[in-house]
């Protein structure tokens, strides 16, 4: 086949390269070089600190909302983990016609094509001191006052994470199923493999790849999250983020990209660590 | 693993998958039903009469904020977004198929783009702007913050789409001629249609219901989802229900959009007759007598192994192929290509078994209609396939030149004839037949010979021995390089191609030219061609003669042309005598007669 001259793969990349230059390279620079900037109440000043880094470091309140993001981040994680594996599990080898397959992953991915602001508040009739939840559970007389942990707490919060990413999850380990050889899984019950070694031994380490990249999603959303987590927590928890923005409304530029920086690198740092399991670029 | 009956373990299963459907949907549909709560209604349960009372609430501008333009903000930004992702996810994705320097770098910032928290892109374009000093607009700044989300979902999209595309039709419409450009627009494009469409409505839903990156850059102006979330902190009514059943309406309606277009794309994805792609070819081409109404098709078919004739039987069982119209397979099996690769035969008879049960004859009838050429190899690129070449009655005659099709059978050969003069006159004489078989009157309209030429086995050779004959070569694997030489030659010397150079220091090259000359002056066909290239040759030799002069400065006593024809003339007499008897001419004579010409 004749080979592409280099010129016309440079033009066929350059937009896609010229968008994350300008809208992700450069604002990320930004955000660290405004990091070391001093600021009063009305503007930020150009300097060389790092007055921010010391502050937000040596706040009790800083360690606090960083170990309650995590914490958010590793129970979601392990969440979705559980549910989104068995919800492609199903799909990619209970469900027999391609049709039916198409069908079920359709429905299970139409609700991520609507917005999640709605999403969130689509609970609260269902979950309020006198939403479906309580009015239910009093009827049935399997409590006497309603629950006021279900709306505006940490649960809320997880199960809102649980009920918009979750999908996340499925696709990629749906995906990875789906490339699964299935003369394997009759290899191995030729091979005298139970169902559940066959899921085990076969399966499970054959879905790391998409194990991985959902994983990845999961905890780079969750901790880079704060709408979830005020609108769902009613304001009482909190997370880096949210603080961010908070320090934002105040004014506080250089502050927040410290702790924007700061974010990052911890971001980076995780994902770092999940991407040595997996070389994403083959698993496409 | 995928048969019998259905164990607890599915129903336990198709359990969990209800919740979990049930669990996606359930609040959706509770605001949807909430949403028409009457007018003094609340926020939950029960519901107080039904009533469309709160869908009037939220096109009054005062009481939710500005609706109907962020809305329509939103609209633009997400068409906008979906455009741009889908061009340059597609360009990209073409251009990663092959590796470039940098390549790692912009994955690697796709991926970062996926993974550095929205907020923080949000946060970072955001203070670019103000360090900059310029003012965030949702048409602007949001644009690439949200390109920032739907490109790298783009990339990795048409990386999936790319690596499962089976790149055997880019391979095939290449074979035919087709040039890269039109391979993408008429190949690539259309087969891709419908994943090409998931990718701009996926784009479009991001962009639509994106949140955290229009907050810092949206400037003036709220998109959708900024206004939502403001109102929810101070609308306490069932408007904010009535707003989520409108944007999830919208969702819905581009889902289905894309399920129609998608469904619809894959159908129309694939023509019946794509344009024909342009013939890679000169001037003058492939022209047949306008007498002829016949119509050439060649179909490219897969196979899975050397006895896989279900596509070809397919496509006679469907009607595409009309088996009576055959008049030639060739094909590459899945064997080696080396002596005992049997796969050839093996292929050759599945397909002479096929064809005979198609044209009900007897398979050994079949040798005479369809000339089948398998050859094995197909390491590297090439996948296993059938060529299958169909010669249908046309209606009316072509417009132009176009693709003709002609087959041509030596007769068999014997062991010692392989690779020798024998096989190379044969060869020429089945070319020429072949051309007469497909009305093609000039050697220059032949673009393409295809041969199967024989080997030499062991036991050809020991039965040649038995007769007393001697071999060309006694190894088999060398047998198969002097036969496909000898049809070579056979092919060259039917299209007048023949090395004269390589005559002049083989004296067998003398013979079968001399033979050739024999050949040509009794068949008034052949003669009328080789007629035609001789007077080329001529003018050639002629111009080369006027300039080797004129370059050494040097004046013939007669015209150029004359002084070629008297060298020619002495050369081919000279030639003939040395045939006879060598070494009988004096050396150097051409030269003295040269010099005799020139003062």
């Amino acid at each position: 086949m004749k080979r592409v001259s280099a010129w016309v793969t440079y033009l066929q990349v350059a937009p896609l390269a010229l968008v994350f230059l300008l809208f992700l390279v450069v604002p990320i620079l930004t955000i660290v070089v405004v990091s070391f900037f001093d600021y009063n109440t009305t503007q930020i000043i150009p300097d060389f600190l790092i007055q921010n880094y010391e502050e937000l470091l040596l706040s009790p309140v800083t360690w606090r909302t960083y170990a309650q993001t995590i914490e958010f981040a590793v129970i979601t994680w392990v969440l979705t983990l559980l549910i989104g594996f068995t919800v492609a599990y199903f799909l990619a080898f209970h469900v027999r016609s391609a049709t039916w397959q198409t069908v079920l992953f359709l429905v299970c991915t139409i609700p991520f094509w609507t917005s999640n602001v709605i999403r969130m508040i689509s609970w609260i009739p269902f979950l309020g001191r006198n939403g479906l939840a309580n009015t239910t559970l009093l009827q049935l007389g399997l409590i006497r006052e309603p629950l006021e942990f279900l709306l505006f707490s940490d649960f809320a919060v997880v199960l809102a994470y649980v009920h918009l990413y979750t999908l996340f999850m499925v696709v990629p380990i749906f995906n990875s199923m789906m490339r699964i050889d299935r003369s394997l899984l009759e290899a191995a019950r030729d091979a005298g493999a139970t169902g559940w070694q066959a899921l085990r031994f076969v399966i499970v380490p054959l879905c790391k790849p998409g194990i991985a990249i959902g994983s990845i999603f999961i905890v780079t959303i969750v901790m880079g999250d704060f709408v979830t987590v005020r609108m769902m927590s009613g304001g009482q928890s909190a997370s880096v983020s949210l603080m961010m923005v908070n320090a934002m409304s105040l004014l506080q530029y250089p502050a927040a990209a410290a702790n924007a920086v700061v974010l990052l690198l911890l971001v980076l740092f995780t994902v770092a660590a999940m991407m040595r399991m997996v070389d994403i670029r083959k698993e496409l | 693993m995928m048969h019998g009956r259905r164990g607890p373990g599915f129903w336990l299963l198709a359990g969990f998958f209800g919740l979990f459907v049930l669990f996606l949907y359930g609040p959706t549909i509770t605001i949807l039903v909430l949403s028409f709560q009457g007018p003094t209604g609340g926020l939950t349960f029960p519901m107080q009469g039904v009533s469309v009372h709160w869908f009037g609430n939220l096109f009054e501008k005062q009481m939710v904020g500005d609706f109907s333009g962020s809305f329509e903000r939103s609209m633009a930004l997400g068409v906008a977004a979906m455009l741009v992702t889908v061009i340059a996810s597609f360009s990209a994705g073409l251009a990663f198929r092959t590796r470039f320097r940098g390549s790692a770098l912009i994955f690697y910032l796709a991926i970062a783009s996926l993974i550095v928290p929205s907020v923080l892109v949000s946060l970072g374009i955001g203070l670019l702007f103000r360090v900059l000093g310029w003012d965030p607009a949702w048409y602007t700044s949001a644009f690439g913050a949200h390109l920032t989300w739907t490109l790298p979902f783009g990339l990795l999209i048409m990386f999936a789409v790319f690596n499962r595309f089976d790149r055997r039709y880019e391979e095939a419409a290449r074979d035919l001629g087709a040039t890269s450009w039109q391979t993408i627009r008429f190949v690539v494009i259309p087969i891709l249609l419908p994943s090409l469409i998931g990718v701009g409505l996926f784009g479009f839903t991001l962009s639509y219901d994106e949140f955290a990156r229009s907050l810092y850059t949206s400037g003036t102006f709220n998109t959708l989802p900024l206004e939502i979330y403001g109102m929810t902190t101070n609308v306490t009514t069932p408007v904010l229900y009535a707003l989520g059943t409108v944007t999830t309406a919208v969702s819905f309606a581009v889902i289905a959009l894309a399920l129609v277009s998608f469904t619809w794309g894959a159908h129309a994805a694939l023509p019946a007759s794509p344009p024909a792609p342009r013939q890679r070819r000169r001037q003058g081409g492939m022209s047949a007598p306008l007498s002829v109404r016949r119509r050439a098709r060649v179909l490219r078919l897969p196979t899975a192994s050397p006895q896989d004739t279900v596509p070809l039987a397919n496509a006679i069982d469907c009607g595409e192929i009309d088996p009576a119209t055959i008049i030639a397979i060739v094909g590459k099996t899945e064997g080696n290509g080396c002596v005992n690769d049997f796969t050839r035969g093996y292929a050759t008879l599945s397909l002479k078994l096929l064809l005979a049960e198609s044209l009900k004859c007897a398979p050994s009838k079949i040798d005479k209609r369809v000339a089948i050429v398998m050859s094995g190899g197909t390491e590297g690129g090439l996948s296993p396939h059938l060529l299958v070449f169909c010669r249908e009655p046309a209606t009316t005659p072509a417009a132009g030149p176009r693709l003709a099709i002609g087959v041509g059978l030596t007769r068999a050969f014997v062991a010692e004839e392989i690779g020798r003069a024998a096989q190379i006159e044969e060869t020429a004489s089945a070319v020429t037949t072949a051309m007469k078989d497909a009305g093609i009157v000039s050697p220059a309209d032949v673009h393409f010979v295809q041969i199967k030429c024989p080997l030499l086995t062991k036991e050809r050779i020991k039965e040649a021995a038995r007769r007393g004959a001697t071999v060309a070569t006694e190894d088999t694997y060398h047998s198969m390089a002097l036969s496909r030489g000898a049809s070579a030659l056979g092919v060259a010397v039917a299209l007048g191609e023949v090395l004269t150079a390589a005559m002049k220091t083989n004296d067998r090259w003398q013979l079968l030219f001399a033979e050739f000359w024999l050949h040509a002056m009794r068949d008034p066909q052949v003669r009328e061609q080789w007629v035609t290239h001789r007077r080329q040759y001529h003018e050639q030799l002629a111009a080369l003669v006027d300039e080797i002069l004129r370059g050494s400065s040097m004046s013939s006593k007669l015209p150029a042309r004359s002084s070629m024809f008297v060298l020619l003339a002495a050369s081919n007499g000279l030639a003939i005598e040395e045939l006879a008897d060598p070494g009988s001419t004096p050396p150097d004579l051409l030269g003295q007669v040269f010099a005799l010409l020139t003062k």
